[in-house]
């Protein structure tokens, strides 16, 4: 230990000129902010940046300046052999040289920015305490830097026959990690990164720091044998870490449904039809990897499309035949379509990315009712593609769409939001003949509705502020309040379209939810109370004329109850079962709902953690991911 | 009963040593050892494998094959233990450039059980160094007087000296000797010296080895080498390089001169020398010493220039 303290004090001592540099620079922003040319020049606030940039770039400069020549200039003017000639360990040299640098380095940063925070410019005089969780990491980067200038100094200054090998297992190692990267993208994982990242840089420094100490350790004074024992260390380590990584990535990649913890409600959507459902994996245990996976529910086929904040929402066609989605990648997200026919899904990008204005949650994306073409709304406008070629079948310039949905395969019908002054966010009802690239604005709707459903392209029902209304689907007039605004029992989600153009909706207040259906015209045709809860939506039918209804209670008890609403009244309840919520996070396109029976509305999260599907006439439940419980045993 | 006494051990001691860099050989097979207490020379020319092997004895090398102890340990893997007992000059003086004698007193203090500060002053003062100049500054005789201070202020069982005279003019390196004569050999301190300067180190050294061509070929005693190593210059030999002609005589190198031939012989002794005599009809065959500078040239400069 006093070697290690012994040479770190003596370089600190034989390069505090650093401390005394860095101290003049510090002076430089303060005294600018003096000089009015210096401060006109700056826009008037010359001292902070500066002083950010030096607190930055002086200690990098320092740790990189000190770390290619602390060692490396001793060993190429022999003159290791001095410290090698006395009770010093290796390990203690090297410690004690890159401690110093790690200091020097550390010091110089803060005192270039020290005439600053004496001053309050930088404006964290009065928050130092925020600064010190900052400490290690900022310290662990010099070191990385010194570190890394080292090995570099080293083999440069070495001469040896070594340094083209160093060169081509540099370049191998950083395409071996570019390659995890680029899996890592490819997966649409980027979080993965993230969860990994302090562990690879704590890797990293291990290797560079064991690397440095394996030179000085075994080579001692020998420029050669201490470039071949930091080479073979430093590599061996890195291409060895580089294949962990790889191998575990491997692991946290191939992640399958069964895999995934699922502790969020809004878990999973399915096709209106058909047999395919997106799932979202709410939590992973493997790197943080948390995919959505496309999944057939009858064959357990199924697809990992990339994590969910990298996607956009995910948007079945009418039929169930095809799923299409945005992957948020680069400046110019690509986008994908999965064919849903056989028994596991196809997934294919098609041949046209779209622009950066549609990395933005707020415009639709929306699939022919067949699946073969795609609506793509943008901030400007809004494009038609085929999903098989990616040609551009249409494109209009109408700002503001917010939904879309195709009336057939050559006709669109577009919702966009006014800015115009006054216009209170009303909606425009848009249509848009693909054949002939014309939109007719064929009505509005005042406020800042939104549309909730469509029925046979007739009639639609909107929200907004408390108040549901059935409208005509071209003209946008009224034609009944189904709730008015104001109301006591005020609707939680919004109203919805039963398949046969009956209304419903949940409404409550704190003393209770009620599910309230109205026929098309307004009549109000049943009021089932469902009891106090924290939560409640429909589902869907499970038969036509047989509601679902998800309810989650204060205490976050599941129940779902199957209501008939000819009946007015709860057909039949099961305790720890919560439906499908996917129609209601699919709302860029109002036709969206699943068909009775469907397997929208036969998909349940059990408490338990499971996701099962229970057929509607028997009630029994086949497992499709199993529950914690399983997966324990 | 344990292991040998300390006495017994020799305090350097190298067995079959070879270090190689890349193809080159820098030395082969190289066995030696340096009993307590003696001043131990090391000879040889340039690249013949002096500071590999002082490099291997300090633990600074790790040689190709065979290994090089120190107090009976293995040098490499006790450098650091050994070295508090080890004090060394190097042949270029390696001390951090910027760091003047007092700074480099400060910092070797810390790393020693003992430290003698006031020899170093004393010896500093002796030699007219200045402490507040930076190394790199120095002369060279008086940065080889700061590592030479700087060694000895531990007082170490064992001084290693890289060719310390190199480059140091008659004054300093006169010095140099009066410091090895009159503080170490009283208290018994192990030397080992390579050097070049051949008449400074012969009045000290108690036994020589020479090192020719990367391999040893000579070690013992200067005063053995002295009296087997003769000069005889015999009235008339005749046919002098014919073989036989200086037999029972080991025969270095052969010299016609002027008066007559000339042999440097390498196994003289009274008994040789009478054989001689008879089996010639010599009655007068002058013998003559050979100084070190000598015996080292007959033995590894002529020998090296005739092979």
């Amino acid at each position: 230990m006093s070697g290690l303290w012994a040479v770190t004090v003596r370089e600190i001592r034989e390069r505090r000129f650093v401390l005394l540099a860095a101290l003049a620079l510090g002076l430089l922003p303060p005294v600018g902010t003096l000089v009015p040319a210096a401060r006109r020049l700056a826009g008037g606030d010359a001292g902070e940046p500066l002083a950010l940039l030096l607190g930055l770039a002086f200690p990098t400069a320092v740790a990189l300046g000190l770390g290619a020549s602390v060692i490396c200039r001793d060993v190429a003017e022999r003159r290791l052999g001095f410290y090698f000639a006395r009770p010093i360990s290796g390990l203690a040299l090297w410690g004690g040289k890159m401690a110093a640098v790690v200091v020097l380095a550390g010091a110089s940063g803060l005192l270039v920015s020290l005439p600053l925070v004496a001053l309050g410019a930088l404006g964290f005089t009065e928050s130092f305490d925020s600064l010190l969780p900052s400490v290690l990491p900022f310290a662990a980067g010099l070191a990385l830097i010194a570190a890394a200038a080292h090995a570099g100094g080293t083999m440069l200054r070495s001469r040896s026959g070594l340094l083209p090998l160093d060169l081509v297992l540099f370049l191998s190692a950083g395409f071996a990690f570019a390659a995890a990267a680029w899996r890592v993208v490819d997966a649409g994982a980027p979080g993965v990164f993230l969860r990994v990242g302090p562990t690879l840089t704590a890797g990293l420094l291990a290797a560079l720091l064991g690397a440095g100490a394996a030179q000085v350790v075994f080579g001692r004074a020998d420029a050669r044998r201490g470039h071949l024992f930091l080479s073979a260390t430093l590599w061996a380590s890195l291409l060895s870490g580089i294949a962990g990584l790889h191998i575990a990535l491997s692991w946290a990649l191939s992640v399958a449904p069964g895999d995934v913890a699922r502790d969020q409600l809004a878990g999973f959507n399915a096709a209106p039809r058909g047999d395919s459902f997106a799932l979202d994996s709410g939590r992973s245990d493997r790197l943080g990897y948390r995919p959505v996976f496309l999944v057939n529910a009858a064959t357990g086929g199924f697809v990992r499309l990339g994590s969910a904040e990298t996607l956009s929402r995910l948007i079945f066609s009418l039929d169930g035949r095809r799923a299409a989605w945005i992957r948020y990648l680069g400046p110019r997200p690509p986008l994908f379509v999965a064919l849903l026919d056989g028994p596991q899904p196809v997934v294919s990008a098609i041949p046209r990315a779209v622009g950066p204005h549609a990395q933005d949650h707020r415009w639709p994306i929306s699939l022919s009712g067949d699946g073969r073409r795609l609506l793509v709304g943008r901030g400007s406008g809004a494009d038609v593609l085929e999903t098989a070629t990616g040609r551009l079948v249409a494109e209009t310039s109408l700002a503001g769409v917010s939904q879309g949905s195709f009336d057939s395969a050559n006709r669109v019908r577009l919702y966009r939001r006014l800015n115009e002054p006054g216009s209170r966010g009303d909606l425009a009802l848009v249509a848009w003949n693909l054949e002939s690239g014309e939109t007719r604005e064929t009505g509005r709707v005042e406020g800042a509705r939104t549309v909730n459903g469509l029925q046979g392209n007739r009639l639609l029902v909107s929200t907004w502020n408390g108040a549901v209304e059935t409208r005509d689907a071209d003209s946008g007039a009224r034609l009944d309040t189904l709730v008015p605004a104001g109301s006591s029992h005020r609707p939680h989600w919004e109203g919805r379209f039963l398949e046969d153009g009956r209304v419903s909706l949940i409404a409550g207040d704190e003393t209770g939810w009620r599910l309230r259906v109205f026929s098309a015209d307004g009549d109000a045709l049943a009021d089932v109370p469902i009891g106090r809860a924290v939560s409640a939506f429909i589902a869907g039918e499970s038969r036509s004329g047989d509601v679902v209804v998800g309810v989650l209670s204060a205490s976050f008890v599941t129940r779902t109850l199957f209501v008939d609403v000819s009946a007015g009244g709860v057909r039949a309840q099961e305790e720890g079962l919560l439906p499908d919520m996917g129609a209601l996070w699919s709302a860029s396109d109002p036709r969206l709902s699943p068909a009775p029976g469907s397997l929208g509305t036969r998909l349940f999260s059990r408490s338990d953690g499971a996701l099962v599907d229970r057929d509607p006439t028997s009630g029994a439940q086949r497992i499709l991911v199993p529950g914690r419980a399983k997966r324990e045993e | 009963m344990s292991a040998a006494q300390p006495e017994e051990v020799p305090v350097i001691a190298v067995e079959g040593l070879s270090v190689r860099y890349g193809r080159t050989p820098a030395l082969e097979d190289v066995s030696l050892s340096v009993p307590r207490g003696s001043i131990y020379a090391l000879l040889g020319r340039n690249g013949a494998g002096k500071s590999s092997l002082v490099r291997c004895v300090l633990g600074q090398q790790k040689p190709t094959r065979g290994r090089a102890r120190l107090f009976g340990e293995d040098a490499w893997s006790s450098r650091r233990r050994a070295m508090t007992r080890v004090g060394v000059v190097p042949e270029e003086p390696d001390a951090p450039p910027e760091m003047t004698a007092r700074d480099l007193a400060a910092f070797c203090r810390r790393l020693y059980p003992v430290w003698d500060a006031a020899s170093v002053d004393a010896r500093l003062h002796r030699f007219g160094v200045p402490q507040d100049v930076p190394f790199a500054r120095l002369s060279k005789g008086q940065k080889g007087a700061v590592m030479l201070a700087l060694c000895l202020a531990p007082r170490p069982d064992v001084l290693v000296l890289d060719d310390p005279t190199l480059g140091l003019d008659v004054v300093a390196r006169r010095a140099l000797y009066d410091e090895l004569i009159t503080d170490l050999a009283d208290r018994g301190v192990t030397v080992l010296v390579t050097t070049h300067d051949l008449s400074g180190i012969e009045g000290l050294a108690s036994r020589v080895a020479m090192l020719r061509g990367s391999r040893l070929v000579l070690d013992e005693e200067q005063e053995d080498l002295k009296t087997r190593f003769r000069r005889l210059r015999p009235s008339s030999v005749g046919r002098a390089h014919e073989p036989g002609a200086w037999a029972p005589f080991d025969t270095v190198t052969i010299r016609h001169r002027d008066w007559g031939d000339e042999a440097v012989v390498s196994n003289f002794d009274d008994a040789r020398l009478e054989a001689f005599r008879a089996t010639r009809g010599l009655s007068d065959v002058e013998v003559g010493s050979l100084s070190l500078e000598e015996i080292f040239l007959a033995v590894v400069g002529e020998a090296e220039a005739t092979s």
